[in-house]
């Protein structure tokens, strides 16, 4: 009998329960895709090079799911708001609180178990979609997902986590609440105090939180030169207080500001409008701040996530600038000669073309002397300029040229913008004025700085390191296994062995580079989508708990004479503020964090990238405001039909 | 006197195919300007029904209704809505004030519908809730009022606009009888004193005597009327409870 009535009141108020529906499907979805992609082959592949990425993995499901689990709980509430009357009308019929409990328990199980089946299913098309990004953005070859039942196992037990305590959280209410409280209980609504106090927490909540954007900019470039992420991380933790402060005093405050306004409040419904904005605004005032917290931090996450992956090429292209770079220092003992790595090399590619080029040193250091961010142990390194120009022109640069003097060449502003600018060395009897500084060529050999010098004026030199880049044929093969067989050991003083390979492989940077980034923006939007998508159920369910009251009183506004096109847009008018609030800021950051990053690249020498990040950030805001919108109409729609059904004749 | 209000053959039908309910069935009545009218009736006799037609929240199935000489049977649903806003004042059994908005704010919300200026409302405010006692409890909320004071400032807003009726829905159902008493006096006083045209419905013989004129219904038929004329509330209550009872008496006698 319960199971029944369970039953035809799922299938009763289906309209009603489609958000919460909606809600936990999206997030067993969500999950059973993530951890469908935890455990697959391709990041066991990864897991097993990284157990930061595996076990980064696992804790963002976790947190995930906490989050998830607290949003569920806030929604099995609403559903028991939405049925506060029924249930009421049960224990005065006589029915026992525990028959209550197990026809909420049957409904809620009904419900789960659907929303399991149909969030699985779904999750199956999106771990598809989910690995064939991770393979995109791993630049592997994107094939069909494997399912795997470790995942399942996971997601039904987080699934089955979730019910239980949910089930707890409404048990608890439903086994205290009183008939009197279910059935006539008049809704108290809170008056706003201390109008003028809010106000001014807002403007200083507003400040505090301006104040901190700016603050992160710059934080972070002098976290870049200092190399300490401090200030950082307090401008975030200021940043946090500002924006939680600013939405919750302004929700609070903003409509005893507009009511004060006569003028304004006495035009047509706008009286109506101010206090239902106060009625769900202003007691959710904390409810909206933590959302607009929670909203922030995933915009900028997700900026930041996806600028790692643009900046990790940028880096690669730096680093590695050759498919294989063979270093070869003279002081040190080598295990694999440069002919038999080329031998090795061709197993796996033809060598399509390849080019020596040597860092010398005088023995001194002239030039790097009290330099800061040199080492002062360390001696000067040259290139000479037919090397310097042969390398950069494979890279696409230009040739240089030298008017007797010499240039440095360095990745540290600390060194290209230092007093090295105006010293001058001697070599073979002639002075080299330094001449000029740059950052912009890549990293072809790991020392602080070198200067690039006319070719007579290393002659005499002792060459420090011999390089020889090489061009392969394939672009793609099996670096791994390649860099394995290039590696050797070398017996320490103390007696250990320890690995050497002195074939720099662009591959195989490329390869674990492009790993740690994919699981990183895979992660990144994973959250991301839970999140927006948890902040939005909850405004939608807070929403839709109160449509009995909002219809009630739009019913009257309608007998006073407002028109049905009058109530719809007072309708629109009041979810769009309510949806709005916590939504603004996090959209408007977009654009200053877009262009932060675009002039960190810069700073970065790496002015290739600026425009690349403004993009990334306008894809993220407009796939935030998709959601927005999605969830907004899908409001909407429900809020009209179950306010507005039945008032017209 | 000229007639506010001209009901003519108005019938509703519920339902369709053979499950067809005749709520309305053929009522014409007139209502002069100034009156105080009582429609009385058995629970199912149409009184709601009637009521929600006159009220255009509902459209009649056929017939005429006639408010100030312009017919509102045919109006659009803007159109009907801005008739509601500017010619019709309702008082509602639950006092329908809305919860959120301070009873200042419910009064004034016909004046700022019409787009009335601030200064306009704000004395017409002052006015009606001088008149209705109300003055020093404008700023509270519906909660925080009694229920006396809840439909006292439910007449205040339906006075407002001046409108050519004023409807009224069972207005004492959800009060106590001293409560009621005060109610009827104040409609009374809006009556005589500021010349309002009232329709009421109730099934409440105490709260019908208070009118010029009972009008019964009985299966949707104008069934009954008594005429107050110079006669006591008692004696007209008398004759209420005379009808009621060959109506059936389901009326209340309270």
């Amino acid at each position: 009998m319960l199971v029944k009535l369970a039953e035809r009141n799922v299938k009763r108020q289906l309209g009603n329960y489609l958000i919460y529906f909606a809600t936990v499907m999206l997030s067993i979805a969500m999950m059973f895709a993530f951890c469908n992609l935890i455990f697959s082959e391709q990041l066991s592949e990864i897991a097993l090079k990284s157990q930061g990425i595996s076990s980064g993995m696992t804790g963002l499901t976790v947190l995930v799911s906490v989050v998830t689990a607290f949003v569920l709980s806030y929604a099995s509430s609403y559903m028991l708001k939405l049925r506060k009357k029924e249930f009421g009308t049960y224990l005065t019929l006589g029915m026992k609180r525990g028959d209550i409990l197990k026809i909420f328990t049957c409904e809620t199980l009904l419900i789960f178990a659907v929303a399991l089946l149909c969030g699985i299913a779904a999750g199956a098309f999106i771990s598809q979609g989910l690995t064939a990004l991770l393979c995109m953005l791993m630049g592997s070859e994107v094939g069909i997902a494997s399912y795997n039942l470790k995942g399942l196992a996971l997601t039904v037990a987080l699934a089955a986590g979730m019910f239980i305590f949910m089930l707890v959280i409404s048990s608890g209410y439903l086994r205290k609440v009183s008939i009197h409280e279910l059935l006539l209980a008049e809704k108290s609504t809170k008056k706003i105090k201390h109008t003028a106090l809010l106000g001014v927490a807002t403007v200083i909540g507003f400040a505090v939180m301006s104040a901190s954007f700016f603050g992160i900019y710059y934080g972070t470039k002098v976290s870049l030169k200092q190399d300490s992420a401090t200030p950082l991380l307090l401008y975030m933790f200021t940043m946090s207080v500002g924006v939680f402060v600013f939405h919750s005093c302004f929700s609070a405050s903003i409509n005893a500001v507009l009511l004060k306004n006569e003028k304004l409040k006495s035009r047509l419904t706008n009286t109506f409008l101010f206090r239902q904005l106060s009625d769900k605004v202003g007691v959710n005032s904390a409810m909206l701040g933590l959302i607009a917290l929670l909203l922030v931090f995933t915009v900028m996450g997700t900026n930041l996530c996806f600028t790692e992956k643009v900046m990790k090429q940028a880096v690669l292209d730096r680093e590695t600038p050759f498919d294989v770079t063979a270093r070869f220092n003279v002081n040190s003992e080598h295990g694999i000669s440069i002919e038999e790595g080329e031998r090795i090399i061709e197993k796996y590619s033809p060598i399509a073309a390849k080019q020596s080029y040597s860092l010398w040193t005088s023995g001194k250091n002239d030039l790097g002397k009290g330099i800061a961010g040199t080492d002062d142990e360390a001696t000067d390194s040259y290139m000479s300029l037919s090397d310097f120009n042969a390398i950069i022109t494979l890279n696409g640069f230009e040739p240089v040229t030298l008017e007797n003097g010499c240039m440095i060449i360095t990745q540290y502003t600390s060194i290209a913008s230092s007093e090295i600018l105006d010293r001058e060395v001697t070599l073979n009897g002639k002075t080299y004025q330094v001449e000029s500084s740059s950052m912009i060529y890549p990293l072809y050999s790991y020392v602080f700085f070198y200067a690039v010098v006319p070719d007579e004026a290393i002659a005499g030199m002792e060459p420090e390191t011999n390089y020889v880049a090489y061009d392969l044929e394939n672009d793609h093969y099996d670096a791994f296994a390649l860099s394995d067989e290039l590696t050797w050991q070398r017996r320490a003083e103390d007696g250990h062995y320890e690995e050497e390979n002195d074939f720099n492989l662009r591959e195989y940077a490329r390869l674990e580079s492009d790993a740690q980034v994919g699981v990183l923006v895979i992660g990144a939007m994973y959250a991301a989508v839970v999140f927006i998508c948890m902040a939005f159920a909850i405004l939608s369910m807070k929403t839709l708990s109160s449509l009995d009251d909002d219809k009630k009183r739009y019913e009257l506004l309608f007998r006073f004479g407002v028109s049905p096109d009058g109530l719809r847009r007072t309708l629109f008018k009041q979810l769009f503020f309510y949806f709005v609030i916590p939504f603004a800021v996090p959209f408007i950051i977009s654009l200053p964090t877009g262009l932060a990053l675009a002039d960190l690249m810069k700073l970065m020498a790496l002015p290739a990238l600026a425009p690349g990040m403004i993009t990334v950030s306008a894809v993220i805001a407009a796939v935030f405001t998709a959601v927005y919108l999605l969830y907004f109409f899908i409001t909407y729609g429900i809020a009209k039909k179950n306010i507005f059904s039945g008032l017209y004749s | 006197m000229k007639s506010n209000l001209v009901i003519e053959n108005l019938t509703k039908y519920y339902g369709s195919g053979s499950v067809v309910t005749k709520a309305l069935d053929g009522v014409s009545f007139e209502v002069e300007q100034g009156s105080f009218t009582a429609i009385m009736g058995a629970s199912g006799s149409g009184k709601s029904t009637l009521l929600n037609c006159i009220s255009t929240i509902d459209r009649p199935s056929a017939g005429d209704i006639r408010i100030e000489g312009k017919s509102i049977t045919q109006l659009s649903e803007n159109e009907l809505s801005v008739f509601r806003r500017d010619r019709l004042g309702f008082i509602f059994q639950e006092y329908n004030l809305l919860d959120t908005l301070t009873a200042g704010e419910n009064i004034v919300l016909p004046l700022n519908l019409r787009k009335t200026d601030a200064a306009e409302t704000r004395k017409s405010l002052e006015n009606v809730a001088g008149l209705m006692g109300i003055a020093d409890i404008l700023d509270k909320f519906p909660r925080e009022m009694s229920g006396g004071q809840r439909q006292r400032v439910a007449c205040a807003r339906a006075l407002i606009t001046q409108p050519a009726v004023v409807l009224a829905d069972e207005p004492t159902g959800a009060l106590d009888s001293a409560n009621s008493r005060q109610l009827m006096k104040t409609m009374q006083r809006m009556n005589t004193e500021l010349s309002s045209t009232i329709l009421m419905v109730t099934h409440d013989a105490v709260v019908g005597s208070y009118a010029d004129r009972v009008l019964f219904l009985k299966d949707g038929k104008l069934w009954n009327e008594i005429l107050k004329g110079e006669r006591t509330r008692e004696e007209v209550y008398a004759d209420i409870l005379a009808v009621t009872a060959s109506l059936g008496g389901e009326s209340d006698v309270g």
